[in-house]
This record gives C-alpha cells, sequence and structure tokens, in this order.
C-alpha cells in the first residue's frame, strides 16, 4: 500500500545547522495494518509520519502509494491526495473555532464536493459513532479536550481514508480519555482501517499489529505483534 | 472555482457571525468613518465651487446667459434672438437685461444740490422687468426689507446691502458705502449723464451679485440710456431641464445672429475659475480621500492579519486534511469584503439621511455662497469600488501570506 524507500530528510540543508533527522529508512505498511510509530523524543517518528502523509517531502528517497510516486507531487495533488484518501489525528486537535463540531466534522466532506445535507448526514452519524451525537452544535470551546479529540477523530473518519494517521494522539488527553481514544483507534482497525500511529507511551504500544521503532533516524526495530 | 468559493462562503458567514458584537461594530465603525471621510472631505471641498456655480445658475445667469460681445455696449438685434427664444421649444422663460454703470448717492440732504455731506460710490444698475426676471431668477427672495419694484415703475430702486454701510454688510471691496439707506428713503443716481432721485423700495441680499448692483425698472433704464432699439446687455435664459443648457447653446449659436452676442451655458459664464477651483479640490479631495483609503487598508490588514497569525494552526491543520488554500483565503477575503461592504452601507446612509439632508437644510455659511454637500453619484460609486478593492486586498493579502507559509510550520505553530 505504502513504500518507503531510503527516505533521507534533512533541515538547514546547506548551513551551519544542517541536521539528518531520517538517515535512510526503507519499509513497505500494507493494507489493514495498524502500525505504532514508537520511539523516543527526537527519534524521528513524527517527521517519518510527514513523508508518509505527505505533509512534508524527504530530501532524498520516494514515498509510493499504489504505483504512484508520491512525493515528488505538487502541493496542489498532495492537498488532493491528503483530502480524499488521507485522515488525520493530531496531538493538538486544532478544530475550526467558528464551526460547530458537525461543521468541522463535515469541512473536509464539503471541500471534497460533497452535498452540505449528504456531508452533515455522514458528519452526524461519525459523531454519533464515537458518542459525540448530543454534541453536534456545540463549538470547541463547549468541549473537553477529549471531546474535542473525538470531534478531530470524527473529522477524520467521516471521509472513510485509506489510511488514518494519528500523531500522537494521547498526549494532549488524561489517561481516561487516551484510553478512550485508543480503543477508538483499535475499533476502526477491527472495521478494515489502515493505520499507522505515533506514540511513546509504553502502554499502548502494543495496540497495533506491528511496531516500527526509531532512534537517532534509523529503524531499530519492526516487529509483528 | 465555485466549490472553493462557496466552501470560503461557508467559512467567512460563520467566522462573521462567531466574532464578537462589539468587535464587528467597531471594525464597521471604522470602515463607516473612512468612507464618510471620503464622501465629506469631497462633498464640502467639491461643495464649494459646486455650489458657488449652483447659485450663479440659479440666481444670476439662468442656465444659458446672452452677453454682448467683448467691447460692445449692448446685444445688436436682441430682437432676433428674443424672437428666436419665443419658439424654442427648449425654453422656459428668459429675462432681458439692461445694465449701465452709476454713481449713487446717498445722505444728500434737503437739495439735490447739496451734496457736502453725501456718501456716494459707483454700481452698476440693472434694468429688468421684473416679472420675467422672477421667473428666471426668483430676485424676489432677495428682497430682505421692502418690496421689488414693479413693472414700468419709474423713480423707484431696489437697492443691494452689498452698497450699504450697515452692520450686515462686509465690506470686502474697500469702496465707499452708503450711508444712511433704508426703505422709503431716497438716493441720487447718475446714469448715462442724468441725476435723478430714486425712492428705495427695496433692499436686496445675496451671496452673489444681486448684493452689489441696483434694480430699476427696464423701460426707465432704456429711457435714461436712450436706447430706443431695445438691445439688451444680457439675457438670462431658463430652460425647460437644466441639462439642456448646452443643447440650446448649440442651437443658438446656429443662428444666423450667432455673432452678435455671446452665448454661453452658465458654466461657461462663471469662467474658468470657478471651473479651475473645482478641479483642484477635486484633486485635494482625491489626495485626502486615497489617505483615508489607505489608513482603512492598512486597519483592515492589521484585524485580519492578526485573526490569522492568530489561527496558523488552525489554518495549517485545515490544509493538511485538505481543504483547499483557495477556500480558507477566499473566507478572509469574503470577512473583510463583508466588513468594508458594511461600513460603506452605514456611511451612505449617514451620509444621505443624515448629513447631506443636514447640510441642505443648514448650509454652511461662507462669505460668497452657501455651502451644500456636493453629490455626484458616479463619484459615490467609484469611492465604493475603490474602498472595496482596497478592503478586498487587506483581507487577501495577509490570509495569503500566512497561508503560503511552510505546512508544517503552521502545524506545529513554529
Amino acid at each position: 500500500m505504502i513504500k518507503v524507500q531510503n527516505i533521507i530528510k534533512k533541515f538547514g540543508v546547506g548551513t551551519e545547522t544542517e541536521i539528518e533527522v531520517l538517515k535512510g529508512i526503507s519499509f513497505d505498511i500494507r493494507a489493514g495494518e495498524y502500525v505504532i510509530l514508537s520511539g523516543k523524543s527526537g527519534a524521528g517518528k513524527s517527521t517519518l509520519l510527514y513523508q508518509l502523509s505527505l505533509l512534508d517531502t524527504p530530501t532524498e528517497g520516494s514515498v509510493n502509494i499504489g504505483q504512484v510516486e508520491v512525493s515528488n507531487l505538487s502541493e496542489a495533488k498532495r492537498s488532493r491526495y491528503r483530502l480524499e484518501k488521507f485522515g488525520f489525528i493530531f496531538q493538538s486537535y486544532a478544530l475550526n473555532k467558528d464551526l460547530t463540531a458537525l461543521e468541522n466534522v463535515a469541512l473536509p466532506l464539503l471541500s471534497m464536493g460533497m452535498a452540505r445535507k449528504d456531508a452533515y448526514e455522514k458528519s452526524k452519524a461519525s459523531l454519533d459513532e464515537l458518542g459525540m451525537g448530543d454534541r453536534v452544535e456545540n463549538y470547541p470551546e463547549q468541549l473537553s479536550g477529549g471531546e474535542q479529540q473525538r470531534v478531530s477523530i470524527a473529522r477524520a473518519i467521516a471521509k472513510e481514508p485509506h489510511i488514518l494517521f494519528a500523531d500522537e494522539p494521547t498526549a494532549s488527553l488524561d489517561l481516561a480519555n487516551s484510553d478512550q481514544v485508543m480503543d477508538i483507534l483499535d475499533r476502526l482497525h477491527a472495521a478494515g482501517m489502515t493505520i499507522v500511529a505515533i506514540t511513546h507511551e509504553e502502554q499502548y504500544k502494543d495496540r497495533g499489529t506491528r511496531l516500527i521503532e526509531l532512534s537517532d533516524g534509523k529503524i531499530i526495530r519492526d516487529t509483528d505483534a | 472555482m465555485m466549490r472553493n468559493l462557496s466552501l470560503g462562503w461557508y467559512l467567512a458567514k460563520r467566522a462573521i457571525a462567531r466574532t464578537g458584537t462589539i468587535s464587528k461594530i467597531f471594525i464597521i465603525f471604522i470602515m463607516m468613518l473612512t468612507f464618510l471621510n471620503l464622501l465629506v472631505v469631497r462633498g464640502v471641498l467639491v461643495g464649494i465651487p459646486d455650489s458657488s456655480l449652483e447659485n450663479t445658475r440659479n440666481d444670476d445667469t439662468g442656465d444659458v446667459l446672452v452677453s454682448r460681445n467683448d467691447g460692445e455696449l449692448q446685444i445688436e438685434n436682441t430682437f432676433e434672438i428674443t424672437k428666436y427664444l419665443d419658439n424654442s421649444p427648449l425654453i422656459d422663460n428668459y429675462s432681458v437685461r439692461y445694465s449701465s454703470s452709476a454713481t449713487i448717492e446717498s445722505d444728500f440732504g434737503r437739495s439735490k444740490k447739496d451734496s457736502t455731506n453725501a456718501s456716494r460710490r459707483t454700481a452698476t444698475v440693472v434694468g429688468i422687468n421684473p416679472i420675467d426676471e422672477q421667473a428666471v431668477t426668483g430676485l424676489d427672495r432677495f428682497v430682505k426689507e421692502g418690496r421689488m419694484i414693479e413693472s414700468g415703475e419709474t423713480g423707484s430702486v431696489v437697492i443691494g446691502q452689498g452698497l450699504l454701510d450697515d452692520e450686515a454688510t462686509a465690506n470686502f471691496t474697500g469702496e465707499d458705502l452708503l450711508q444712511n439707506v433704508f426703505v422709503g428713503g431716497k438716493v441720487l443716481m447718475t446714469i448715462n449723464g442724468f441725476t435723478k432721485e430714486y425712492r428705495v423700495v427695496g433692499i436686496a441680499s445675496s451671496k452673489g451679485q444681486t448684493d452689489n448692483r441696483a434694480f430699476i425698472s427696464d423701460s426707465e433704464l432704456r429711457s435714461l440710456l436712450g436706447r430706443s432699439n431695445l438691445n439688451a446687455s444680457e439675457i438670462a435664459i431658463r430652460t425647460i431641464d437644466p441639462s439642456f443648457d448646452a443643447q440650446l447653446v448649440t442651437n443658438l449659436r446656429a443662428q444666423p445672429f450667432a455673432n452678435k452676442a455671446q452665448f454661453e451655458t452658465s458654466l461657461q459664464a462663471a469662467g474658468e475659475f470657478l471651473n479651475d477651483i473645482k478641479t483642484i479640490f477635486d484633486f485635494l479631495s482625491s489626495f485626502v480621500g486615497l489617505i483615508g483609503v489607505f489608513i482603512s487598508a492598512i486597519t483592515i490588514f492589521i484585524i485580519i492579519f492578526v485573526n490569522a497569525v492568530s489561527r496558523r494552526q488552525e489554518i495549517g491543520i485545515s490544509r493538511a486534511i485538505g481543504v483547499p488554500q483557495t477556500a480558507i483565503i477566499t473566507s478572509y477575503f469574503l470577512q473583510s469584503i463583508f466588513y468594508t461592504l458594511s461600513g460603506i452601507g452605514a456611511a451612505l446612509v449617514v451620509f444621505f439621511f443624515v448629513l447631506d439632508s443636514y447640510f441642505r437644510n443648514n448650509p454652511i455659511d461662507f462669505p460668497f455662497t452657501d455651502v451644500y454637500l456636493s453629490v455626484d453619484s458616479f463619484v459615490i460609486l467609484l469611492q465604493v469600488l475603490i474602498l472595496l478593492v482596497a478592503g478586498g486586498l487587506a483581507g487577501y493579502i495577509p490570509a495569503r501570506m500566512i497561508i503560503k507559509q511552510k505546512l508544517l510550520s503552521l502545524i506545529l505553530g513554529r
């Protein structure tokens, strides 16, 4: 599904502060896998996730999705790819403050050109699935951190993405909410979704079907659970 | 394109709805003041020459003025011209005027020959048919004391207040002013070598020519000038609609008598001076207005920029999840347009329903004219467009600046 070949990512290229964060990483992700990226702070796991999810471009190497090399696409095409094929959950949920929970979830669907009525119906179903059906009209400021993260998950899954990327989705949450979010990811995977998630929390490392551990920009462990 | 526009409007509408009421009122208030500044500064500056031209048209020249050729004392073949005017469908009324220089004396004592203590000055005396003059310029309305002369009345004069020495007269000319002139009193006038005593039946006051003239009946002045051929000094014409003035002038200039007189619209008759002032004031108001537009554009720019900067991460994540950049920029652009349009709307309401009607009833009291706000629909439309473009750019540029930053920098808030 995703083929990563010899990715190198450098920051500050050509300057005195040039730093190589990813040092030649290669691996494949197969459809239906639940991959946990793990490692200490500064190991390069977020940088790797950004290359996989087309939020950034590698300095060297390539990322292929199916038969298409996507790492060289224009920003407009990458944006389209992200919209149509990927779902994102970020550490900071960053919901649009001006939109209700329902409207936030509907935003990617509207961006894809879906009619508003259909988008709202689908968004409502998605929020219902995550236990947020009674908060659809609430604005982000009226929701707790855990609830906001559930809205951001609903936003990510409502469009039925091929792959769900989660960048430390529990980092801003307390234990109870973190468990709920990880349970949701488990359910999504069980329903057949491919997931790539970062966590540095030990208790969640075994949630995936595969664990890739990084250190100093290299894969030091790649094991199936 | 339409999808992005629609999505941009979707986001903008909700952002506007969620902006605090006080913030909204504040932004709209700033835009309103900016546009009012544009309207009022131009309204007053251009209003000075415009009002002056309008007053000249209403109070003195009529819509079209026929005057004698340079170096001539009278309009040759006046009869041919008035005959044409009588048959022209463009004419509402006209007033044939005779004028001459006169020496006016007041306070001359009991005997006309005892003028030791008299005050005297020269002035233009105009011979009119009061009925025709009333129809063209409404001269009666300037008579502040007494009454207007009647048709064919002899020995009576209406005298302009600007010639008199009283508390209401500001002496700009430096010439002597006539002492002790009052309605019912008498003055001596010397016209064409003939000296005659006139009873003052009225005193006229205006900010135009009327203030410095004396009026007697046309038949009496013609008699004093020994003019039996009816050749006039000028003819003031009122057309059935002011917009026909140029057409009438063109028609008159095409007649066989065209070389016997000068035919001008009131604007042409007012001379280059007022037109030049209008051009200068127009330029000044545009300059001041542009500064206003620039300031308002910066204000909107700062508001949108601060708003966009405070939402960098939100914008970044919107981009990350695939919301098109164009839609996000459009939302900020449309917000800016909304505030600009609201400000413009509020300013137009204040301008037309408050300021314009106020100044219609209470014109600014300038020494040479009463000034009304100049209102030109085309110019206002142009000002609306300029402010909209400035407001739109002030919304578009900061949004674009933010959104074009590196995606990761936005997402991570770096």
